[in-house]
């Protein structure tokens, strides 16, 4: 029996009241930080209107159906990728129409009202196309199948990396990840990527830009400890800050300006917050410059404080648990896969974005999902989760006409 | 199997979100308070600083002798110092952008440097001719008129010392903008155009004008350069300057400023304003632009005079802006007498150049009830307006040393101005007393063949000559060598070995203030030698000789004292108390008197009278002075020392050949700098420095070279005419003339003319009845 589109299922309604809490908040942060004369004015109510255009994306998805969409993964992946390759002939190619650079970097098609960011296509594609391709037991247990994946994996990630944008670029390797994982993938083969990964980071290290690694170096430089020993022996640290001395005794100023200020608006916000509208770094953004977007959660935080921070990161657990259960009640493979990468993805961009907010991981642009202001992200978050809960619509029974892929026996021993 | 991986999955992302409440819980909760407070700190916009005036530095009368005047500096746009292309283009546009504008300076600039003929045709034709002959170029030309403008617009100046001081300027401002340009990745296209603030800003390249010149600069630019001054490339902008309103002879007392170096920069403060945010400028701290005392009352006081800088805090919020004003700096009052020091100066001018050998002297005039200083002269010295022109010739001067705080930086061997100090010594250490008399034979073992020990006159002919049975009020009177030999001896026998000797002698050194600072505060002050036996032992590197006692006893030797030190110890034995000195007024010193009894001092100042007024006094004919209502009671000293190294010469290897130069240098060290200055190619090549110039410059023939020493007091005289001991003198000077052979004969007449005048021209000075000096009827805290 299939769930008519407007029964979301238990966890189905879960995520969506989640997802739409989630929302409420960005909206309210985004009206509280635009200023009078400021860029951001009516920032608030876009992102209201991206929301309801997010929703109406979903409802599509939904009526639309997984399975049928699954069957088009590979075409899907495909326009993802070329719409990459566009940007990344922009690159080479002076005076492409549609696409111009903000600030020396190639992330968006400008079409006459609304401007697209084919890395979030990407990002919902690639989960796709995973998940279709892994469905196959056979596609998992060997390893030179697994070099499809791979290759799925790193070409858009080379794409997206030519932007550059390289928190994007990572973020598609955790996904893989757990989707090999839960798919059942030999942890042997596991041991050899990871081994191949180490191999290579020497090389990723040295072919970094300057900033890339004053943002790694920023995650030690924040302590003042550290910062000082920095500043007094910088031969010894001249790995990780090439400027050496320079470049530390600036970091406040300069690479680290934002991360002072995020902990800042945090730590200002203390255990109940300032309240809506209130507190410094809301109220002067020059103090926070990317607060709409990346650092999102720097002003809940100095709103809210630490309770609501706590709710905010509640709603993440909440899609993130249901998910899981969708993904566990669910026997097609496709279907399971698809949760498993949704969860992934959600999962892996909000830990990225929230660490880098509180300095635990390097700043990159990866954004908030459902509250960081921006259409395509918006969009293609609600498309997630609308796949997730049209995974939950179809029974097991339902599946159990056709003939199984990938059965449970076919797991048996391995463990 | 697969519920188990998603519970692994699951199992994962549950601890990531734990990491990150616990994190959030360090920031939110725990360190709240400090994050709380740095968002008050970061609404703060900007900090501008409010510089303070710094503290004028008065004389004793209220006189003014240093403070800071309203100055102005011309000042040229950074792009103009660094003859930027781009810029010259900018000005061009900009000048012919606006038509009025060009309008109104057409004529002006026609008129300097005509396109056509002017005078036949309308403004309106000229602006248009004007028009078309501005580009980058025509503005490029301008400007190097106006380095020339500049350069002559107060002569003595070329284009070339302008250029330098703009490379100066630059130099700094182009280090910060590579900086900037390298942390910001930017491209080379960004970088030639302005990045950092200093690159929009007008720049000083000719500072400290005053209101006259400061009014003509401005006409005459006005005049010729006007469309510059417009479009704000040149600019007249206040500032302030020290001027020293007191000629050359305070200008050591007074002192000087210079600019703060990176080590007067405490690390925190220098932290605390690279963070704009935090909005603090803590009053303490220097920045690089300040001014800092470098010798003198300048650098004693700079605490007091320097005042506290103020600071005018903008916020982000709409609180109005906090002012805390800057507090002005104290002003300073010296107890020197401008007009004694003037008059002393001179006279020590005038004694100077008399006398061809020598090269320098000092006078101090202290008032002893209080130990004020009253004139602390040093000559030759400069004028401290000129300073920073006439440094390079001030400094080589290695014969008379115009930097050379000699009142109390130099060092001299005190001679016979100690020998009414090992009397009082030996009288109360119970070695003599009144009734002790000693022979002087000329020598003191007259029958040993050796001349040493011999007494200060010499033999005429074969007609020895010696003081014969004396006294020790005598022998003070008569500086006899002989006396104060045996009372080395006597030292040295009652210690029970010679170190034990000398030692008693420094110990009676110390509490004469031989050997330590005088307390006046000055940061030149050295503090003489007093020669105790571990000093001999660690620096001198020999043990206590059997002579050491003898030679100390006459003020020769090891030992020697600053003309403060020497001026502080006549005011002992005039006064039997010793005060530390004070220069400031509202120093206040406690006075400790000495352990010696009043029969002792009687006998020392009674020598000390006959020194100047009896027959046989070795300063009676040079230095009497007849007043009716004072005497001078002084003591001469010729002290022996050698001559000083005035040119080295410096041999080098040039090639296969040694050559040598001579350098006026004063020791090794800058010799060996000022050939590195004078021949720096030729640094490594130095084989050999030996000394080959000195002052004097014949050597001593038969009589040694030595220090004239006089040192006086002005004793009130009784109704009988003779001293009355019981009034308490007012005055004690000190005087010292380097190279000025007998005492007696050069310093004695000087300090003579130094008393006569305060007696003539300062009678509020020596009057004991006046209570004009400060601290005057208070008694000696004994």
């Amino acid at each position: 029996m299939k769930h008519p589109i407007y029964d979301l299922t238990y966890p189905g309604w879960a995520i969506f009241i989640a997802a739409m809490c989630l929302c409420a908040v960005g909206v309210l942060c985004l009206i509280a930080a635009q200023g009078p004369a400021d860029p951001l004015a009516g920032a608030g109510l876009k992102q209201l209107a991206f929301v309801i255009t997010s929703l109406a994306a979903g409802v599509l998805v939904l009526a639309v159906g997984y399975q049928r969409l699954g069957r088009f993964a590979y075409a899907i992946f495909a326009v993802g990728l070329l719409l990459l390759v566009l940007l990344a002939a922009a690159r080479a190619v002076e005076g492409l129409p549609l696409i111009r650079p903000i600030k020396q970097t190639y992330r968006w098609i400008s079409l006459p009202f609304i401007s697209i960011q084919p890395s979030e296509i990407m990002k919902v594609a690639f989960v796709i196309g995973l998940a279709w391709y892994l469905r196959h037991k056979e596609n998992v247990r060997q390893f030179k199948t697994l070099i499809g994946p791979l290759a799925l994996t790193v070409i858009p990630m080379l794409l997206v990396l030519l932007q550059p944008d390289l928190g994007t670029a990572l973020l598609l390797l955790p996904v893989l990840f757990v989707m090999l994982f839960a798919a059942g993938a030999r942890l042997k083969h596991f041991a050899i990527v990871a081994a191949l990964a180490l191999l290579c980071m020497p090389a990723f290290w040295v072919r970094m830009k300057p900033y890339q690694k004053e943002r790694i170096a920023g995650l030690l430089l924040q302590y003042d400890s550290i910062k000082q020993t920095v500043i007094e022996k910088p031969e010894q640290w001249e790995w990780l800050c090439p400027d050496g001395a320079s470049s530390a005794r600036r970091w406040e100023q300069d690479a680290g300006y934002q991360l002072i200020g995020s902990l800042g608006a945090l730590g200002n916000g203390g255990l109940s917050g300032r309240g809506w509208k209130q507190g410094t770094y809301v109220r002067f953004s020059a103090l926070l410059p990317a607060r709409h977007n990346d650092f999102i959660f720097a002003i809940i935080g100095e709103q809210w404080g630490f309770v609501g921070c706590v709710g905010v990161l509640s709603c993440y657990m909440v899609i993130i648990i249901a998910g899981l259960e969708i993904a566990t009640r669910t026997a097609d493979p496709f279907g399971r896969l698809l949760a498993v990468g949704v969860v992934a993805l959600l999962a892996t961009q909000t830990i990225i974005n929230v660490g880098m907010t509180l300095g635990l991981t390097p700043i990159t642009g990866i954004n908030l999902p459902f509250v960081s202001s921006g259409g395509s992200s918006s969009v293609a978050n609600f498309v997630l989760i609308a796949l997730l809960i049209n995974v939950s619509q179809n029974r097991p029974f339902l599946l159990a006409r056709k003939p199984f892929e990938n059965t449970e026996a076919d797991y048996a021993g391995v463990g | 199997m697969f519920e188990e991986r998603l519970r692994i999955v699951l199992i994962v992302l549950v601890t990531c979100w734990l990491i990150v409440v616990l994190r959030l819980f360090q920031l939110q909760v725990v360190q709240a308070d400090y994050y709380q407070q740095r968002a008050q700190q970061r609404l703060v916009k900007s900090s501008k600083p409010l510089e303070p005036i710094r503290g004028r530095i008065l004389d004793r009368l209220g006189g003014v002798l240093a403070s800071d005047e309203p100055a102005w500096a011309i000042s040229l746009h950074y792009r103009i110092l660094t003859s930027d292309p781009d810029y010259h283009q900018q000005l061009a546009t900009e000048l012919t952008g606006n038509a009025d504008f060009l309008q109104r300076h057409a004529r002006r600039i026609l008129r300097a440097r005509p396109i056509s003929n002017p005078d036949h045709r309308l403004v309106d034709d000229l602006a248009g001719d004007l028009e078309r002959g501005i580009d980058g170029a025509w503005v490029k030309d301008e400007i190097e008129g106006l380095w020339q403008f500049l350069a002559q617009l107060f002569g003595g100046e070329t284009v070339d010392d302008l250029s330098r001081r703009a490379d100066e300027i630059t130099r700094v401002f182009a280090r910060w903008k590579a900086d900037h340009v390298k942390r910001h990745h930017l491209s080379e296209a960004q970088a030639r155009k302005p990045q950092i603030r200093e690159e929009n800003q007008c720049h000083a390249i000719i500072a400290g004008l005053n209101h006259q010149q400061r009014l003509y600069a401005q006409r005459l630019l006005r005049q010729r350069y006007g469309w510059l001054v417009d479009l704000g490339a040149v600019e007249i902008t206040d500032s302030s300057r020290r001027v020293y309103h007191h000629a050359e002879c305070l200008a050591h007392v007074v002192g000087r400023l210079r600019q703060v170096t990176p080590a007067d920069i405490d690390p925190d403060v220098r932290r605390l304003r690279d963070t704009p945010e935090s909005g603090v400028h803590r009053d303490g701290g220097y920045t690089e632009r300040d001014l800092i005392g470098e010798s003198g009352v300048e650098r004693m006081c700079e605490q007091r005079l320097r005042g506290e800088r103020g600071s005018l805090t903008i916020y982000r919020d709409d609180r109005p802006p906090r002012r805390i004003d800057a507090v002005m700096g104290r002003d300073v009052e010296l107890t020197v007498d401008y007009d004694l020091q003037l008059e002393v100066y001179r006279l020590l001018g005038d004694s100077v150049a008399e006398l061809p050998e020598v090269p320098g002297g000092s006078v101090v005039v202290l008032d002893i009830p209080t130990r004020q200083v009253l004139a602390l002269v040093s000559y030759p010295a400069f004028d401290p307006n000129q300073y920073r022109r006439r440094y390079p010739e001030l400094s080589r001067d290695v014969r008379s040393f115009p930097l050379h705080f000699r009142a109390v930086y130099r060092q001299y061997e005190p001679g016979s101005i100690m020998k009414p100090l090992t009397v009082l010594a030996a009288h109360s250490a119970g070695l003599i007393n009144e009734q002790t008399i000693h022979e002087c034979r000329g020598r003191l073992f007259p029958d040993s063949p050796a001349a040493r020990f011999r007494c200060w006159i010499p033999a005429r002919g074969n007609q020895p000559i010696h003081h014969g049975l004396i006294n020790s009020e005598q022998a003070i009177k008569g500086s006899c060598n002989v006396f104060c030999f045996w009372l080395g001896d006597l030292f040295r026998q009652s210690g029970g070995s010679r170190a034990m000797g000398v030692q008693q002698m420094c110990e009676w050194m110390v509490i004469f203030g031989i050997g330590r600072s005088t307390g006046i505060g000055l940061r030149e002050e050295k503090r003489g030698i007093r020669p105790t036996p571990s000093y001999l032992q660690s620096i001198k590197g020999r043990a206590v000789h059997i002579s050491d006692a003898r030679n100390y006893s006459i003020g020769q030797g090891e030992i020697q004292v600053t003309p403060i030190q020497a001026a502080n110890l006549v005011a002992i034995y005039a006064s039997g108390v010793y005060r530390p000195v004070s220069l400031l007024k509202d120093q206040n010193r406690r006075p400790v008197k000495l352990p010696i009894e009043d029969s002792v001092w009687r006998i020392i100042r009674r020598g000390m009278y006959q020194v100047v007024n009896e027959s046989g006094g070795t300063a009676r004919l040079s230095a009497r002075l007849d007043h009716p209502q004072y005497a001078l009671c002084g003591k001469s000293g010729s002290a022996q020392t050698s001559r000083w190294i005035t040119q080295y010469r410096v041999d080098y290897q040039d090639g296969d050949q040694q050559k040598s130069v001579i350098i006026q240098a004063n020791n090794a060290s800058f010799a060996r700098s000022e050939f590195t200055r004078l021949y720096p190619e030729l640094k490594q090549r130095i084989v050999d420095l030996t000394p080959a110039g000195y002052w004097p410059t014949h050597a001593a023939d038969g009589r040694e070279h030595s220090h004239a020493w006089f040192v006086a007091f002005i004793q009130p005289k009784g109704p009988s005419g003779l001293p009355d001991w019981n009034a308490q003198p007012r005055v004690a000077i000190a005087v010292l003339l380097e190279f000025g052979g007998s005492g007696g004969r050069t310093s004695g007449p000087l300090c003579r003319d130094v008393a006569e005048l305060i007696i003539n021209q300062f009678p509020q000075y020596v009057d004991p009845q006046a209570p004009l000096t400060w601290g005057f009827n208070e008694t000696p805290n004994l």
